[in-house]
């Protein structure tokens, strides 16, 4: 009874709204009901992408950490290469070690038995006022000189190499005081075993 | 007869307006004038317009030669239409007169003693007309023709001087001209040495911190490694000797600074002549003439001096007399082709100076007064060296003749021309 009643009343306003001018209602959709397995999804994906921002974040701290390791081993080998590359220098038409210059060749010989592996070669030259062949013999001894101190320091005479190129590649081209003395040294080169330097003491 | 230079300047002059000389008239006429006068016969050399420049260098060989008053004449009053006027040189007392033509073939050469009045030689010669290149040698062969004709001594015109620049060794004539690289390779070329008979080249060669001698065919360009000079450190300061079959030169190595001897005939044998030691040196070989002794630089008295020895090493003694501790530090010795001398470069009161050393009357003269001078080396004629100095302010190759004092530059370049070697005569012009 109640529904035939509801039906006649349906019908009932159904002529009323054609008698009207038949104007229609938009339809109104309901959202959409997420569902179970879609709520898990997402937090699955926010979860991943937290996880993998935290990876890479933790990576990038190990890499950053890793190179500034490596950077400071390399400043250091640096600075072990530079203290053997140091020259030292001379008085005029002379070849004997200064005084001023053996701490530096003894900080020489300390990091050369600190890496066994390392070889050196020692080049002497000489200012331009002896004459032009003389310096090569000049030279020659200045490297030898040197040679022998480092060898007196317990350094194992075959890992050193001599050579001279007297006047010939000056480091300051200049005709004074100043260049004279710059150009009366002799330089160290290391020629194999300067990959991986230790500092003496380590 | 003989005339002061003066004298034969003021009447040289007036050649100027003679119609002798194809009407010249210049008053620019000039005379080698700078010499002792009446030590030097007086020469003058005229030639046909075409020839020109082969006069000018012929007047310069003749005058380079320190051995005559040139009579140096302008293109006008040189040039020759005619055959010489001998009795107008002669009356004004030149004494030579050297008369070029052209002639089918080549140039007719003349060569008048004009006190006499006689042609004393007469060739006919291929020359180079334009007097460029390679081509000057014949021409200064010429004039050494003239000289050893007039003075009865060949001249050195036909000479080159090989010397170290920029890394490498050059040549250059002896007038000056003609400059050319000869060195092949990389590296740092230094101590140029000529062979006896001018066909090879001996020079160290610095490269990948080792120092080897290299020789060098003139004419062919090929190089060979002198045997014995690679073993270690530097090999320096080659020398050939007398004969061309041996070479000295000195290794500086860890072991001390030494002389070594190598035949280079059969690129074999190296023999060690000097145990200095280690930090010793022994440097700087030169033959005497007859190939018996060497002279060397040794420190063994404390700074570099000159020493001898007999060519197998033996009977090392002093040279040149030195005070210990007093005398400067000498080096560079180079032995007269005379036998007479050993020229060398010393220290003195803040300067380096050419001495020579005589060795009949034990003296040693110090021919050099101002700048740093090194490095000197005899010409052929043992009369004039040439050496290294900065007299002008930078490294530049002089030339000097020992029996007048006169000086004149070799070239002037912006380079550092140094350790000049001056070759043999040229016989046939190399490469």
């Amino acid at each position: 009874m109640t529904q035939r009643l509801a039906i006649v009343a349906l019908l009932g306003l159904a002529l009323v709204a054609t008698a009207c001018g038949k104007k229609e209602e938009p339809v109104v959709q309901p959202p959409p009901v997420p569902t179970t397995s879609r709520i898990n999804q997402d937090s699955i994906n926010a979860a991943n992408a937290r996880r993998a921002d935290s990876i890479r974040a933790a990576e990038a701290a190990a890499r950053a950490a890793a190179a500034a390791a490596a950077a400071a081993a390399e400043a250091a080998r640096a600075a072990l290469v530079k203290e053997v590359a140091m020259s030292i220098h001379f008085a005029y038409d002379q070849y004997a070690v200064e005084t001023g210059d053996r701490a530096n060749l003894t900080r020489k010989a300390a990091i050369m038995r600190a890496n066994s592996a390392l070889r050196i070669r020692v080049v002497g030259h000489a200012d331009e006022r002896g004459s032009d062949e003389y310096n090569l013999a000049l030279g020659m001894r200045r490297a030898t000189a040197a040679k022998d101190f480092l060898v007196g320091q317990g350094i194992a005479a075959s890992r050193i190499d001599v050579a001279s190129l007297g006047e010939e590649v000056p480091m300051d081209p200049a005709s004074n005081e100043a260049a004279w003395a710059a150009n009366r040294r002799a330089e160290f080169e290391i020629i194999a075993g300067g990959q991986t330097l230790v500092a003496p003491g380590n | 007869m003989r005339r002061s230079p003066t004298a034969l300047l003021m009447a040289l002059a007036t050649l100027a307006v003679l119609p002798a000389i194809a009407g010249a008239q210049d008053d620019r006429i000039r005379l080698g004038i700078q010499y002792e006068a009446g030590v030097r016969p007086g020469i003058v050399v005229l030639a046909a317009p075409e020839l020109d420049s082969v006069r000018k260098v012929i007047e310069r060989d003749l005058d380079f030669s320190d051995r005559f008053e040139v009579a140096f004449l302008t293109e006008e009053a040189g040039r020759l239409s005619g055959p010489i006027n001998t009795e107008l040189f002669k009356g004004l007392g030149v004494t030579w007169g050297v008369e070029l033509q052209p002639a089918l073939g080549g140039v007719a050469v003349k060569v008048h003693h004009l006190p006499s009045g006689e042609v004393r030689r007469e060739w006919l010669r291929l020359l180079d007309a334009g007097a460029v290149g390679d081509g000057r040698m014949a021409i200064h062969r010429l004039s050494d023709d003239i000289t050893e004709l007039a003075v009865a001594v060949r001249g050195i015109a036909a000479t080159r001087i090989y010397f170290a620049m920029a890394d490498a060794i050059w040549r250059i004539d002896s007038d000056g001209a003609n400059q050319q690289r000869v060195s092949r390779g990389t590296g740092i070329a230094l101590s140029p040495a000529l062979s006896p008979d001018g066909q090879r080249l001996a020079f160290t060669e610095l490269r990948d911190y080792a120092g080897v001698v290299v020789l060098q065919n003139l004419l062919s360009g090929a190089r060979q490694q002198v045997p014995g000079t690679n073993a270690g450190g530097q090999s320096i300061t080659p020398v050939f000797s007398p004969n061309g079959r041996e070479m000295l030169y000195a290794r500086t190595a860890e072991e001390g600074t030494d002389l070594y001897a190598v035949d280079i005939a059969q690129s074999c044998c190296v023999r060690r002549l000097t145990t200095g030691g280690k930090l010793a040196v022994s440097m700087s070989p030169a033959y005497s003439p007859d190939g018996r002794r060497v002279a060397f630089v040794s420190d063994r008295g404390g700074s570099p001096q000159i020493f001898v020895m007999d060519a197998d090493g033996t009977n090392q003694r002093v040279l040149v007399p030195f005070e210990f501790g007093q005398t400067g530090p000498s080096q560079s010795p180079d032995w007269s082709p005379d036998g007479a001398a050993v020229a060398f470069h010393r220290d003195v009161a803040g300067g380096r100076q050419i001495h020579v050393y005589e060795l009949t009357t034990g003296r040693t003269r110090t021919v050099t007064t101002s700048g740093r001078n090194e490095d000197p080396n005899w010409a052929p004629d043992a009369r004039h060296l040439v050496f290294t100095s900065t007299r002008t302010g930078r490294n530049q190759l002089w030339i000097l003749d020992l029996e007048s004092g006169r000086m004149r530059q070799l070239m002037n370049v912006t380079g550092k021309p140094r350790l000049a070697a001056w070759s043999p005569r040229v016989g046939q012009p190399t490469s």
